[in-house]
């Protein structure tokens, strides 16, 4: 039913989508917190910096990859002396997706954190629980709600990169060619419409997937809230 | 008195204006009143290090926590002071049972300790949200107590909660106070609260610590009357319940003999009551022909006029103790009472209103 290139291709978009998100979503909370709670010099500078991705076209993050992972800069040398450079391999495009997925997951998890009321924190303080101890055991579990509205984002973000991939990873089929590079490139070769309209469809796959895994979340989530709701009724009635 | 727990002595800046709070804390449970808004919860949360004062001294015994000279400030983490905010603030992602062991320090014996004071058994399986405001503050203190802190604040623990869940409450800090000797701080803003619960009391208004000792001596202060909104200067009688008849009991005050409305006290028992300065009237001679079953004699010592009012200072006879009497000025002219004049001082009954409930 699918040609051995479609799969490929999705499979692909899965593995460099999966890993931007994995890898991107720990260092998203961790800016996420910093920027959240502490006054830092030059936090201005870091948030510019995060959403510098958002702002700029997606070919010059692409390009700025390349020019900073180039065997000629400093970061390129010492990874192509340990046989460990990136570009142009599927990580590359794992990299150029989180980057552009960065920003977003970024700021629906620090959107989480600021929501926090105040008190709970202090209370931890209190309780002589504080520092990292207090990050993990009361914010954490707090934000959990933002950290998987940022997972899903990001995700849906990563496995549409077109830009940024195709500039730092190139387009090589099998290695680096993502379902909208794919897609690309059968659109421009004479005779790929057919082509191009299958992948246009099996793009739907992890859009729609990431869709219901969002909206299954978040029924979870109501599905606890009415559970409380109802909680909270019988412990009247039984009064 | 036992020697003073916790030293305060700070200065701080609130919206501009400078606060001051010189006290010490002894065993017991200790009510800091005030109005609204005199900075009790700033000072608590100063005390338990969550603000920082603009300078002066906060010392737990010998452990200085807070001290501006030497550059010294414990973080609240480290500083064992346990808080309970009016707003709770139970993590919601937790239950109760998960609340109450919150801390690291929270062992066996003191969760179970902290679960029958405030009898929270029943509930250890609940989530938070479905919780009343009563059970809610119940497993806040709870969680403190488990942490076993050197000393407990509870900001107005009894904000907000319907007559039923105060009357839960009131005796569990009571027992709590007695039950450890964790010493506690409980801010409130109801006089009432405080007679029922506390052993001392440090009288706030706004920006600054008036007045602090036994609740004899804070509800005594002028200041207290005013700032609390009260009617009148009220003060409190120590007795001891002697007899039970007719529904009256009497009770012993330093060799008078007090008529009481029988609630119930045992024989012997210690009964704190309350007199309202305007519940005191006066009488030349002893009146039989009265409803007025208290007769006190005693000698005006002091008498003070404004506007329309008089306050009599009383030395009882019997006791030597002070009473005071607010009367209109027009009595004290029609019966020409005097500074050193004996007189019978008039309490009814039903006036003396028992507090050790």
């Amino acid at each position: 039913m699918l040609e051995p290139f479609e799969i490929e291709a999705l499979a692909l978009s899965f593995k460099v989508a999966v890993t931007a998100t994995a890898v991107g979503l720990p260092i998203a909370v961790w800016v996420a917190y910093k920027l959240s709670r502490s006054q830092f010099r030059g936090k201005f500078l870091v948030e510019t910096l995060v959403h510098i991705p958002l702002v700029v076209p997606p070919v010059v993050v692409g390009f700025a990859l390349l020019v900073l992972f180039t065997p000629l800069s400093g970061i390129g040398r010492w990874l192509s002396e340990a046989g460990l450079n990136p570009a142009f391999t599927w990580v590359a495009a794992a990299i150029a997706s989180g980057v552009m997925a960065f920003p977003l997951m970024v700021r629906s998890i620090r959107q989480a954190f600021d929501a926090e009321p105040i008190e709970y924190g202090e209370v931890a303080q209190t309780l002589g629980v504080d520092g990292f101890k207090r990050f993990w055991r009361v914010s954490l579990p707090l934000a959990a709600p933002g950290l998987t509205s940022a997972a899903v984002l990001g995700f849906a973000r990563a496995i549409g990169e077109f830009g940024a991939t195709i500039t730092f990873a190139a387009n090589i089929p099998g290695l680096t060619q993502t379902l909208p590079l794919a897609l690309y490139s059968a659109a421009q070769s004479p005779g790929g419409e057919i082509a191009a309209f299958r992948l246009a469809l099996l793009s739907l796959i992890p859009a729609v997937g990431s869709l219901l895994v969002a909206e299954w979340l978040q029924r979870r989530r109501s599905d606890v809230g009415r559970r409380s709701a109802m909680g909270r009724q019988s412990v009247k009635s039984g009064r | 008195m036992s020697a003073a727990l916790l030293e305060v002595d700070i200065i701080w800046r609130q919206q501009g204006l400078k606060n001051r709070a010189t006290f010490q804390l002894h065993a017991g449970v200790t009510a800091l009143i005030g109005p609204s808004g005199a900075g009790k919860t700033s000072l608590a949360r100063m005390i338990v290090g969550l603000d920082s004062p603009e300078s002066g001294a906060i010392r737990f015994g010998e452990y200085i926590l807070y001290n501006s000279g030497k550059k010294r400030n414990i973080p609240a983490a480290e500083r064992n002071i346990g808080l309970v905010m009016q707003q709770s603030a139970l993590f919601p992602h937790l239950s109760v049972e998960q609340n109450i062991r919150f801390s690291g320090v929270a062992t066996e014996k003191l969760v179970t300790k902290a679960v029958k004071i405030l009898s929270l058994s029943t509930l250890l399986g609940r989530r938070t949200d479905t919780l009343s405001g009563g059970e809610t503050k119940r497993v806040a203190i709870a969680r403190a107590i488990a942490a076993a802190p050197s000393l407990l604040i509870l900001d107005e623990p009894m904000n907000g909660l319907d007559p039923r869940a105060r009357g839960a409450i009131l005796p569990m800090i009571k027992a709590l106070g007695r039950a450890s000797n964790v010493p506690i701080l409980m801010i409130t803003h109801h006089i009432e609260d405080m007679l029922r619960v506390a052993d001392h009391a440090v009288l706030m208004q706004p920006r600054k610590v008036i007045k602090s000792g036994s609740l004899e001596d804070v509800l005594a202060a002028p200041e207290c009357a005013e700032l609390m909104g009260l009617a009148d200067a009220s003060q409190l009688l120590s007795t001891t319940i002697t007899n039970r008849q007719n529904d009256l009991l009497t009770a012993d005050l330093g060799g008078d003999t007090l008529y009481l409305p029988d609630l119930g006290e045992e024989m012997g028992s210690k009964a704190t009551l309350r007199v309202f300065a305007s519940d005191i009237s006066i009488a030349k001679t002893r009146v039989d022909d009265i409803s007025i079953l208290n007769q006190l004699e005693a000698e005006i010592v002091q008498i003070e006029q404004s506007d329309n009012q008089a306050t009599l200072t009383l030395k009882l006879t019997r006791s030597g103790l002070a009473l005071k009497s607010r009367l209109t000025v027009q009595s004290v002219n029609r019966l020409q009472l005097t500074e050193g004049q004996r007189i019978y001082a008039l309490i009814k009954a039903v006036s003396v209103k028992d507090i050790e409930l």
